[in-house]
C-alpha cells in the first residue's frame, strides 16, 4: 500500500507525492496535528479520495479562501436563523392591501355583543351560581383588580361590561391546579371548589337545568305568541307537523250524487271552469281533480280560488280564514254564448244540429215519391170512374188518361218501395224500410197508411233523451 | 138509357192506358233515376230498371189487351 502521507512527528502535516490514480485510492490519510500518530495510517479505501481532495484544496490559497469563505456564508447564514426565531418584532408586516376587502365589519357596540346579550338574557334565571362561594367571588375580585392594575392585561370596556352581563365565565373553568384531568370531572359534578360551586351544575339539585331553560325559551320573546312586534303571534312553532297533521284530518271527499251521465258532466264541466278561475295552482289542481273524481274536497289547506290555502298560518299572518276546501267559486262563468244552468254548470247554446243520417234522402224521397202516387193514384182512378161515367168519345178519353195516371202512380210506389228497400239492406233498417213499404202500398191504393213504425219505442226514446238532458246532480252534504 | 160500353172499347181503352201508362212510367223512371242519382251509389240505375221493368209491363200489357193484337175477342160477346 503506498503511504499517502505521514507525520514527522512535530505536528507537521506532510503534503503526499501524487503520481498515480491507483496509489491514491489505496492510500490513506494521517489527521493532522495528532500527536504520536507519526506513520500511524487510519482509514481506508473509501476515506483516502475525500481526504485527498480536502488536502489538495487546502494546499492552494485559492482553495483556502474558498473555504474560508464557505464557513463565513454558513455562519452569516445560521445568524440570520438564530436571530429570526428570536421573535416576530423584527419581521416586516407584509402588504395586502392588493387583496384587501373593502366590506366594513362592524364594530361591536359600547353595548357589548347583542347575541350574546341575548343569550344571556334569554337564560336568565337559567344559570344559578353559587353566591356563597368565597374562591369564585375572590377570583373575580382579584382579577378585576389585576386587571385594573395592568391595563395591558385588562380587556376594552366592552369585553369588561360582556363578562359583567355574562357572569362569571372567566371564573367558570374547573380548577386544574392539581395537574390531573380527573379533577376535571369533579369540579364540574362534584363539591370541589370551582366557580361552579359545591353543587353539580348538571345534577338533579344543581343551577343547570335544560328543563328550566326549555320552559325559559318557550315564554321567550321570541318564541312566545304576540312576542314580535307588529304580528299577532309568531307562527314558528305553528310550522310544526301539528298544524299540518290536523289540517289534512280536516280534508275530506265527497262525491256527488249524480245518477246520469249528463249529471256527471255538468258537475265535471262547473269543476273545470273552476279550475280554469282558480288562482292558485293549488286551488286549480283541486278543482280539476274532483272533476274527474265526481267528488269535492272539503276542508284541508286548499282554499277557494286566490285563497292563502297555508291552513292556520294564514289567519295568524292576517289572511283569509281556515281552508274551507274546493266551496263554490262565484266567479266562475260560463263561456261566450253558454248559459248559467241553475244548480251549477253551464249548458251550451241552442244551434241548428245538421242531420247526418246517411240513408235520410233516401227517405225523405221514398216519402215524398209515395205522397205523389197516392195524389196520382187518386186522381188516375177518379179519371177512370170519370171516364166509365161520361162514356163514349170522351169518356174514353178521360178513362185513357186516368189509366196512365194510374199506372205512373204505381210505378213512383214501386220505386218508393224500392228506396226503402235500398234503406234496410244498406243501412239495416229494417224498420224504416217496413215503414215506407207499408205507405207506398197504401198509396198504390189511393189511401193513406198511418203506419209510422213502433211508435212507442220512438216515445221512450224521446222521452229518455229529454230525461238525460235535465239530468243534474246533487251537491254533497 | 144510355148503354154500357162495349168489351171491345173497353179493352181498346184499357191497352191505350197501358201504353200510355208504359210511356209515362219510361219518362218518368228515367227522371226519377236522374233525380235521385245522388243519394246512394246504385239507386238511380235500381229506380231506373223497376220504372223501365213496369213500363215494359204496362206495354206489354196493353198488347195483350188491345183486341185481336194478340188475342182475337170473339164476336158477339159485350164489352
Amino acid at each position: 500500500m503506498a503511504e499517502l502521507g505521514s507525520s514527522d512527528g512535530n505536528g507537521k502535516i506532510e503534503i503526499p507525492i501524487l503520481k498515480e490514480n491507483k496509489e491514491r485510492k489505496g492510500g490513506g490519510f494521517l489527521l493532522s496535528g495528532a500527536p504520536g500518530a507519526g506513520g500511524a495510517g487510519v482509514g481506508g479505501v473509501g476515506g483516502a479520495k475525500a481526504a485527498g481532495g480536502l488536502l489538495a484544496l487546502l494546499g492552494s490559497k485559492a482553495g483556502i479562501a474558498a473555504v474560508v469563505l464557505a464557513l463565513g456564508g454558513a455562519g452569516l447564514v445560521g445568524y440570520s436563523a438564530l436571530k429570526g426565531q428570536a421573535g416576530p418584532q423584527g419581521a416586516v408586516a407584509p402588504n395586502l392591501s392588493p387583496i384587501e376587502s373593502s366590506i366594513q365589519v362592524r364594530k361591536r357596540s359600547a353595548d357589548g355583543s347583542r347575541s350574546l346579550k341575548f343569550a344571556s338574557e334569554s337564560a336568565d334565571g337559567s344559570i344559578q351560581w353559587d353566591p356563597s362561594n368565597p374562591s369564585g367571588g375572590a377570583s373575580q375580585a382579584s382579577a378585576k383588580d389585576a386587571a385594573a392594575a395592568d391595563p395591558e392585561k385588562a380587556g376594552t370596556p366592552e369585553q369588561d361590561a360582556l363578562q359583567d352581563g355574562q357572569g362569571q365565565v372567566a371564573d367558570a373553568k374547573p380548577r386544574l391546579n392539581s395537574g390531573d384531568f380527573g379533577q376535571l370531572s369533579q369540579s364540574l359534578s362534584g363539591s370541589g371548589s370551582g366557580a361552579a360551586g359545591g353543587q353539580s351544575i348538571f345534577g338533579n339539585n344543581g343551577a343547570f337545568k335544560p328543563k328550566q331553560m326549555q320552559g325559559n325559551m318557550g315564554n321567550n320573546s321570541l318564541m312566545a305568541r304576540g312576542g314580535l312586534s307588529g304580528a299577532r303571534g309568531s307562527k314558528l312553532a305553528a310550522f310544526g307537523g301539528k298544524q299540518n297533521t290536523r289540517a289534512a284530518q280536516r280534508m275530506t271527499s265527497k262525491g256527488i250524487g249524480a245518477k246520469r251521465a249528463m249529471g256527471q258532466l255538468k258537475f265535471a264541466s262547473r269543476q273545470s271552469a273552476q279550475a280554469t278561475a282558480a288562482g292558485s295552482t293549488e286551488g286549480g289542481a283541486s278543482y280539476a281533480a274532483s272533476a274527474f273524481e265526481q267528488g269535492k274536497v272539503t276542508g284541508g289547506q286548499l282554499d277557494g280560488a286566490g285563497g292563502a290555502g297555508l291552513g292556520d298560518m294564514a289567519p295568524a299572518m292576517g289572511g283569509g280564514p281556515d281552508g274551507v276546501g274546493a266551496g263554490n267559486n262565484p266567479t266562475s262563468t260560463c263561456p261566450e254564448g253558454w248559459a248559467m244552468m241553475e244548480g251549477g254548470g253551464c249548458q251550451p247554446p241552442d244551434t241548428a244540429g245538421t242531420n247526418v243520417t246517411p240513408y235520410q234522402g233516401q227517405v225523405d224521397s221514398a216519402q215524398q215519391m209515395t205522397t205523389t202516387a197516392l195524389i196520382l193514384a187518386v186522381i188516375g182512378i177518379a179519371l177512370i170512374a170519370i171516364g166509365y161515367a161520361v162514356g163514349g168519345f170522351w169518356g174514353a178519353i178521360i178513362a185513357i188518361i186516368g189509366a196512365i195516371i194510374l199506372a205512373v202512380a204505381i210505378v213512383m210506389a214501386v220505386m218508393a218501395m224500392t228506396m226503402g228497400s235500398s234503406v234496410g239492406d244498406q243501412y239495416g233498417q229494417k224498420e224504416q224500410a217496413n215503414v215506407i213499404d207499408k205507405n207506398a202500398e197504401s198509396a198504390m191504393d189511393g189511401k193513406k197508411s198511418d203506419y209510422q213504425g213502433q211508435v212507442g219505442e220512438s216515445k221512450d226514446v224521446q222521452q229518455s233523451t229529454q230525461e238525460e238532458k235535465n239530468a243534474t246532480y246533487e251537491e254533497p252534504r | 138509357m144510355r148503354q154500357p160500353p162495349s168489351r171491345t172499347a173497353v179493352l181498346k181503352v184499357t191497352a191505350y192506358g197501358l201504353w200510355g201508362g208504359a210511356v209515362c212510367s219510361a219518362v218518368v223512371s228515367l227522371l226519377v233515376s236522374l233525380r235521385f242519382q245522388s243519394l246512394a251509389p246504385g239507386l238511380d240505375q235500381k229506380l231506373f230498371l223497376v220504372g223501365g221493368g213496369m213500363a215494359l209491363l204496362y206495354a206489354i200489357g196493353g198488347c195483350l189487351a188491345y183486341p185481336g193484337l194478340v188475342f182475337k175477342p170473339k164476336e158477339g160477346q159485350p164489352g
